[in-house]
């Protein structure tokens, strides 16, 4: 058996993980691993290749980023490879509001977060300036910040400033989207040059990834990135106060790996985190390890959205920047006395309805008939509206295990069930039609028609199953991410999420996950 | 008896100029006449089908170009290679075969039936014979919106739907440059992409 020992043990190499082992190498002397289930992806030298065959052939630029015989019933993604599931987000960085974390307080629905978006706030800078965040300051009473976002916003496009000022006719202010982007180059990574392709993936590095941090920390003799090896369980001491090993499997020859640290650190995500702690019981933890309370695995949270195609009698020229949009968060404060509803607001340039056709009135078109048809249909133009809304978890919003089902390691599968909390549950029409009356309030502002909407079903951005909070009986982890029972085991990011709030939450994962590093570094030598 | 290379593109050459431009034109950009890519597409007869389904101001370079690159298309497709993810999906698909046995027969039943309506072949005759042909063809198509080039169950339908979901096809549309998937300096970002000007057998690519 091979044993690996550090002081700091990541078990994942997300982009949570990244945030961590980039701060605590910057700031601590500290031997830090990293193990991965999945294997590595390609390097930078190919990202125009890949992209290249992405755009012809519809290839994923990164194949193999999964594990065969892990697809748990419920999951989003199957991304499971050095970088996770970042390697192809789309880059977007909206904070949250201020109201998210404070949802019972001043709402009355959910639960409060044992932080304030105050207390979160150095870390959003943190991680904003980590990844590279370029952004416009919104108005400041809804986008509030205490330092200015390290690069300039993205500009918007011809396309986005005609949209802009269709958004501003019917009352609604929005901005630039943040997103971590650079706008200046910097290192070795390139200024976005708006290739369209940021998802799945940037040819230039403009967008943040974390294997950018990955390869940086390479070259440290005191960092080490383990991938192909899947950690199966953690084994407590005697005393099942602290964690001493994580057992794993190396996949690629089967043999065990152990891996001793002084504190271990489950960045491992929304589902596969709280699957670990349940795979670790044992005869002093029968239920898993942190789950004293009972909770890990439950209070699974995301976001829902509605979205339209609304036709707008403007000629716009779709693809000058199609991946930026506008962001509005000016629906994601509840007036006072008004049902729960929240949601956010982003509005793109598209060519939906307005694409070549081969046929017009059941009559086919060819050479210069497609081309004509095409451009008659061009003097209108088609933006794309999407709101994110709240959904409050449910308890039984949950990753569970599923006996009858097993990895190939003989371990069993997760099972994922949403749940919407009871608010939730009973606001969800009133919700949409809520939100498809401002979108029709939208297209007559601007003298146009919805074309057509739609629900996603599927909750997105999802986060939660180690969540945190003060009490140890109603929560998984303190606000740092360290577990109630264990003082060296940390659940870092997304798994420990309260609730989703209704825009995209990567950003508040990495930020979180930075304020974790600073209280697991907190008793590390200093670099400096 | 076998004719040599130089001596069969001479051959040609004759028999185009008897023919008309249009086959003069195919003659002279064909490295060979009907020359075989390892896809099994006759390159020529994929000219001549741009020429008859493209829009006409590609002119006739333009429709070249394109045909020379739905081949390099065709040739560059992998069969089994992992598509991207669906988004909020754990559907793991793969890219499948392109149906290039119907491609190739479809391109040899134009010119069959160029030859049996006019003794000429596809390539030879004039633009609106061939997409004459090229609509007799398709009339048992179930035609709606472009299929992904891919997927297209003929030939022409696949070199179509190549060419219109070029950056190039968008900027023909709306006659500006806006230069899509293209990497383009953030700077001009907020202005009105510049007019392209009608100029036949432009490129932007």
């Amino acid at each position: 058996m091979r044993a690996v020992e550090s002081d700091i043990c990541i078990i994942g190499s997300g982009i949570t993980a990244a945030m961590v082992a980039a701060r605590l190498s910057a700031e601590r002397r500290a031997r830090i691993v990293v193990v991965e289930a999945g294997a590595e992806q390609p390097p930078p030298a190919r990202f125009f290749d890949l992209r290249r065959r992405y755009l012809d052939h519809g290839e994923s630029p990164w194949p193999n980023d999964h594990i065969d015989g892990l697809a748990a019933d419920g999951m989003q993604s199957r991304s499971m490879c050095v970088g996770g599931m970042a390697m192809h987000w789309g880059g977007v960085t909206p904070r949250f509001s201020p109201e998210d974390f404070q949802t019972r307080s001043a709402c009355g629905v959910g639960t409060d977060w044992p932080i304030t978006y105050e207390d979160l706030d150095p870390a959003y800078q943190a991680a904003e300036e980590l990844m590279g965040v370029a952004g416009e300051q919104g108005p400041s009473a809804l986008d509030p910040r205490a330092q200015p976002f390290p690069l300039p916003m993205i500009p918007l496009s011809y396309n986005l400033e005609r949209l802009k000022g269709w958004t501003d006719s019917a009352g609604i202010a929005t901005w630039s989207q943040p997103s971590a982007k650079l706008t200046r180059a910097s290192g070795n990574r390139g200024a976005c040059c708006r290739s369209d392709t940021c998802f799945p993936i940037c040819p230039v590095g403009a967008k943040y990834s974390p294997d950018m941090t990955w390869r940086t920390l390479r070259d440290r003799s005191d960092f080490e990135l383990v991938p192909m090896t899947l950690v199966r369980r953690l084994r407590t001491s005697a005393t099942g106060a602290r964690i001493e090993a994580a057992e794993a499997v190396d996949r690629r020859t089967g043999r065990t790996v152990e891996f001793r640290a002084g504190t271990f650190v489950v960045a491992s995500g929304y589902m596969w985190s709280p699957t670990l702690l349940l795979w670790s019981a044992s005869s002093r933890y029968p239920n898993g390890l942190a789950n004293s309370s009972g909770l890990v695995g439950k209070y699974l949270c995301g976001h829902r959205n509605v979205q339209a195609f609304i036709e707008l009698p403007m000629r716009l020229f779709p693809g000058i920047n199609a991946q930026h949009s506008l962001l509005s968060k000016q629906f994601m404060r509840v007036p006072e006395g008004a049902r729960y509803i929240r949601h956010d607001l982003r509005v793109w340039e598209s060519a939906v309805g307005r694409e070549p056709r081969l046929a017009a009135d059941g009559n086919l078109l060819l050479g210069d008939e497609i081309l004509r048809d095409w451009r008659e249909r061009t003097n209108a133009s088609t933006a794309r509206v999407r709101a994110y809304y709240d959904v409050l978890p449910d308890r039984e919003s949950s990753v569970t295990l599923d006996a009858g089902r097993h990895t190939p390691w003989g371990d069993p599968m997760p099972v994922l069930a949403w749940r919407d909390d009871p608010v939730s549950r009973d606001t969800r029409g009133v919700t949409e039609e809520h939100i498809r009356n401002l979108f029709s309030r939208l297209a007559a502002a601007g003298g146009g028609r919805v074309m057509r909407s739609g629900v996603d079903n599927f909750q997105d951005h999802p986060g939660g199953g180690c969540r945190m909070g003060s009490d140890p009986s109603t929560s998984v982890v303190d606000s740092h991410g360290r577990a109630h029972d264990h003082d060296n085991l940390f659940v870092v990011g997304a798994p420990t999420m309260v609730s989703a709030s209704c825009a995209n939450g990567t950003l508040t994962m990495c930020a979180l996950a930075l304020r974790s590093a600073a209280e697991i570094g907190r008793n590390l030598p200093s670099r400096s | 008896m076998a004719l040599s290379r130089r001596s069969f593109t001479k051959t040609i050459g004759a028999l185009a100029a008897a023919l008309g431009a249009g086959a003069r034109r195919l003659a002279a950009q064909a490295r060979s006449p009907n020359e075989q890519t390892p896809t099994g597409l006759d390159a020529m007869l994929v000219m001549a089908l741009a020429e008859a389904v493209l829009p006409s101001d590609l002119g006739r370079d333009g429709c070249a170009r394109v045909g020379r690159d739905f081949v390099r298309w065709a040739i560059s497709h992998k069969q089994g290679a992992e598509l991207l993810h669906p988004y909020g999906s754990a559907a793991i698909s793969h890219t499948t075969a392109l149906p290039l046995a119907h491609w190739n027969r479809q391109l040899r039943e134009l010119d069959s039936a160029a030859r049996e309506a006019t003794r000429s072949s596809f390539a030879a005759l004039g633009i609106p014979a061939r997409a004459g042909l090229v609509r007799n063809a398709l009339g048992g198509e179930r035609i709606s919106g472009l299929p992904s080039a891919a997927a297209a169950q003929h030939v022409a339908i696949a070199l179509i739907s190549r060419f219109y979901s070029s950056p190039e096809a968008t900027d023909l549309c709306y006659q500006v440059r806006i230069g899509r998937e293209q990497c383009r300096p953030l700077s001009t970002v907020s202005h009105a992409p510049a007019p392209t000007y009608a100029r036949r057998g432009a490129s932007t690519r």
